[in-house]
């Protein structure tokens, strides 16, 4: 599942000298961090360690305090999450974010329909969005639960409508909060095994923040672990699980 | 000029009174319930015409220390008798259903209570201003006022504040409905009866818009009408304040009352716009109101 | 246009309002009075796909109403272009209010309309040489292209207008509601968040859902101001804005058509109502509220429907 990482590939996103404080806490300590493009990079760490923060700085829901992020060259520090999500980003969220009264249709026809500027008043479901959407149903495997309303969704159905949504914006960048969360065992991997070869036919790139490191073995290309808001190891699984820091301080 | 500060302020401080004990109830019932509660105007004008009526035809035109007992005793019966029911007939039903059609029941109940009236004090107005005349008037820097307005109606404001403050800090059970307004799904799983903390708290927040309208009976003539005047002041205060503290509440009906009466002084036609006007400035500048704050989504 | 349930009913409603009053002239004026607050009711109805209730729509109703009253003062008659009148001034208002009024949300928004509709109210009561004060103005005859016609024949030709306006409108929004601006409408019920999180402006989407229910509720107000030939600043009182409320509740929220239906339930209900219990309408009809608040929360539209579907088409 995993590819090698190709270090001739552009840079998509880059972080430099990253800096976020909530109070007293630092969240993020200097952090520098570039994103190669079409690679899945895999996010772990302890509770509290930054991941999360760093998710939620590169969709422009917090501010860092000092540094520069910067997607496709252009640096995004400042942005808001909407302008983000227009420029090429999108995210999935640890808690699926779904709009409980649509079906899992509606919603990702939605979503097609949101990557243009303008809307006109023809109906939503015409040819082109249609067409679209059904094929992320598709992919996805959501084809029994296309007409289901989101909030009648199974637990890990959830979460793929959640990701299914964020990739009917056709993303440059697709950023996954622990999207095997609170998902029974096998779940874990059908999803997985569903997810990848979509972002892998896609190309897009992805960050997957993720605690379960059997997940993390098997399909990311390149792991970053993090720890008190600092990068501590960044490579291969195995590089990773060399490293005695990261055996201490987040594997456990 | 300086009068025109003073009156304003004297005047101001007897309207806020008033208001404060309105708005304190429907923010009461608003924030444990989350419902607003547009019968509230109409429980003003019972305790109102309740007060008016009663003084009249028990004590008579001279008054006597009876009248206060008596103001007190219909917001204390009008406030069980209605609260109470109209929580278990109307509201006990709609916990589960969406606000539009909680905040609809209470317009329903509006408009039964605003016929209600009509069919039992009729339409002419009335008027009993004894417990006002009783009390006598009081000589500030020249100008007459009378101590109800300047004493009376202040000091019973003060004391509620005080009274729900210790309440809410100091009792188990007002922790407990404090909790309530926190979160009301923790609180139903941390084992908290929310149901009869609804009726509780309904029937507080009745008691104290009949109070008001009692307390300001007095000293305004009394016609259908008053109910649908009053309650939509009382939703400007409470949706300026935010969803907080009783002092928040309080601080704000002293701003709107004493901003209100400062432009019936200096620019008095368009005074009812005012508490509006104040209102929306605030809003603008709080959205959450001057003492509310925001509800983080959870990510 | 799909032939369902839901087509024949409006196709029922669009025949009983064109027919009735040729059957019987005397129901015409309640029938064009239903009009007048079905259309403020359609746009609340729009408001509510988003989760929000406004309590001050009324204001724009008094806007359309006046507009028309004032458009008489500068010798604009007719009734097309009163018409167009009535629904840009409500609209621009919207705009105008709506650019603070769309970052709120619930009681907030609820709330802030209100105070703009009694800001409203008292402009009208209080600029008297301007409004007439609380006697208001009176409304004449409107003429039609250029030609003016007999006081009967324009009173037909003012309903059937309405008529067919009022199934424009409820064509308008179920098309806007089945197109992705409508779509992004309902999806600021359940989660405004991931709308940004999908690239738009959950505040711009608001906007025009706001300004668009305020030309409705303008439109309505124009109506009713030719219906009863007067204008008063009662028109923009907070009470006129809750009987909206109702209105749009009454029939079923969850389908325009059904909103429809609801007003003429409504004004044919106090109607008959008020004629035998004089003094006491308000009370019954405000447990016949109740009632069906409490026990057909969907609107009488659940006597008649078996299971609404949210499936796509």
């Amino acid at each position: 599942m995993t590819h090698t990482p190709d270090t001739t590939a552009p840079i998509l996103l880059e972080a430099s000298h990253i800096s976020v404080r909530f109070g007293g806490v630092t969240a993020a300590d200097d952090i520098n961090l570039q994103v190669r493009q079409s690679e899945v990079l895999g996010v772990i760490g302890s509770n509290g360690s930054g991941k999360s923060t760093f998710l939620n700085l590169c969709t422009g829901y917090i501010r860092a305090a000092a540094g520069e992020i910067r997607f496709q060259g252009r640096p995004i520090t400042h942005l808001s999450p909407r302008e983000i999500t227009r420029l090429g980003i999108a995210r999935a969220f640890q808690h699926p974010q779904l709009f409980l009264d649509k079906t899992v249709l509606q919603s990702i026809v939605l979503g097609v329909a949101c990557r243009n500027r303008f809307w006109s008043l023809g109906t939503v479901f015409q040819p082109g969005y249609r067409a679209k959407a059904d094929a992320i149903v598709r992919t996805f495997g959501l084809g029994d639960y296309a007409d289901t309303l989101n909030s009648a969704l199974p637990e890990g159905v959830k979460k793929l409508s959640d990701i299914a949504i964020a990739m009917a914006l056709e993303p440059s960048l697709l950023l996954l909060d622990e999207p095997t969360s609170s998902v029974s065992s096998a779940n874990k991997f059908i999803i997985m095994d569903t997810l990848m070869p979509i972002l892998r036919n896609s190309g897009v790139t992805t960050i997957i923040v993720e605690h379960d490191m059997e997940i993390v073995e098997r399909y990311m290309d390149r792991v970053v672990a993090w720890d008190s808001g600092q990068i501590i190891a960044e490579g291969s699984f195995s590089d990773i699980m060399r490293n005695e820091d990261v055996r201490q301080r987040v594997t456990g | 000029m300086n009068q025109i500060v003073l009156l304003s302020l004297l005047d101001g401080v007897a309207m806020s009174s008033v208001l404060f004990l309105l708005a304190v109830g429907l923010s009461l019932i608003f924030g444990v319930m989350r419902i607003l509660n547009i019968a509230h105007g109409g429980f003003y004008a019972i305790g109102a015409y309740g007060a008016s009526l009663l003084g009249q035809y028990l004590i008579g035109a001279s008054g006597s220390w009876l009248n206060f007992i008596v103001l007190l005793l219909v917001a204390v019966v009008a406030g069980i008798v209605l609260g109470f029911a109209v929580e278990k007939l109307v509201l006990a039903k709609m916990y589960d259903k969406e606000h539009v059609l909680q905040i609809l029941s209470t317009f329903a109940v509006f408009m039964i209570l605003e016929d209600g009236q009509k069919l039992l004090f009729g339409v002419r107005p009335y008027f009993y201003d004894a417990p006002l005349v009783l009390l006598g008037t009081i000589d500030v820097a020249g100008i007459f006022y009378t101590r109800y307005q300047l004493v009376f109606l202040p000091i019973v404001a003060l004391l509620v504040l005080a009274s729900l403050m210790i309440f809410f800090r100091r009792t188990q059970t007002g922790k407990i409905i404090e909790a309530v307004i926190e979160d009301t799904e923790i609180s139903s799983t941390l084992g908290i009866n929310t149901k009869k903390i609804y009726t509780y708290t309904f029937i507080l927040g009745t008691f104290l818009a009949c109070l008001a309208g009692a307390l300001a009976s007095p000293s305004t003539s009394i016609v259908p009408g008053i109910g649908a005047e009053v309650i939509v002041l009382s939703f400007a205060i409470v949706a300026t304040a935010g969803l907080g503290n009783f002092f928040g509440t309080a601080l704000t009906s002293l701003i709107i009352g004493l901003a209100y009466s400062i432009s019936v002084y200096t620019y008095s036609e368009f005074t009812n716009v005012i508490p509006y006007l104040v209102m929306a400035l605030i809003l603008i500048v709080k959205p959450y109101g001057l003492f509310g704050k925001k509800e983080l989504a959870r990510l | 246009m799909k032939l369902n349930s839901e087509t024949f009913v409006l196709l029922l409603v669009i025949a009983v309002l064109a027919l009735v009053p040729l059957a019987d002239i005397s129901l015409r004026a309640i029938l064009l009075l239903a009009i007048s607050l079905a259309f403020p009711a359609l746009g609340l109805g729009l408001l509510l796909r988003s989760g929000q209730v406004s309590f001050g729509h009324a204001l724009y109703y008094a806007v359309g109403a006046y507009t028309v009253a004032v458009a008489q003062k500068l010798h604009v008659t007719d009734v097309f272009l009163t018409l167009a009148l009535a629904l840009a001034a409500s609209m621009v208002l919207g705009l105008i209010l709506g650019a603070i009024l769309s970052r709120y949300r619930g009681i907030f928004y609820g709330m802030l309309n209100l105070a703009f509709s009694m800001v409203g109210f008292t402009l009208l009561l209080k600029l008297y040489d301007i409004t007439g004060g609380s006697d208001g103005m009176g409304i004449l005859r409107p003429t039609f292209l250029g030609h003016k016609f007999s006081n009967p024949q324009t009173a037909w030709a003012i309903y059937y207008l309405a008529v067919a306006v009022l199934v424009a409108g409820i064509l308008f929004l179920e098309q806007y509601m089945r197109s992705a601006p409508g779509s992004a409408l309902g999806a600021i019920r359940t989660n405004e968040t991931r709308l940004e999180y999908l690239g738009r402006s959950a505040r711009q989407v608001f906007l025009a859902g706001h300004v668009i229910s305020a030309g409705f509720a303008g439109v309505g107000g124009m109506i009713i101001a030719y219906s009863t030939s007067h204008v008063t600043p009662e028109l923009a009182y907070w009470t006129l804005s809750a009987e909206f409320l109702i209105v749009a509740i009454f029939g079923g929220a969850g389908s325009f058509t059904a909103i429809t239906i609801g007003a003429l339930a409504f004004v044919l209900l106090r109607n008959l109502i008020s004629s035998y219990v004089v003094d006491a309408w308000q009370l019954i009809l405000g447990i016949i509220l109740l009632g069906i608040i409490m026990y057909m929360p969907d609107g009488l539209w659940t006597l008649f429907r078996k299971k609404p579907d949210a499936k796509a088409p």
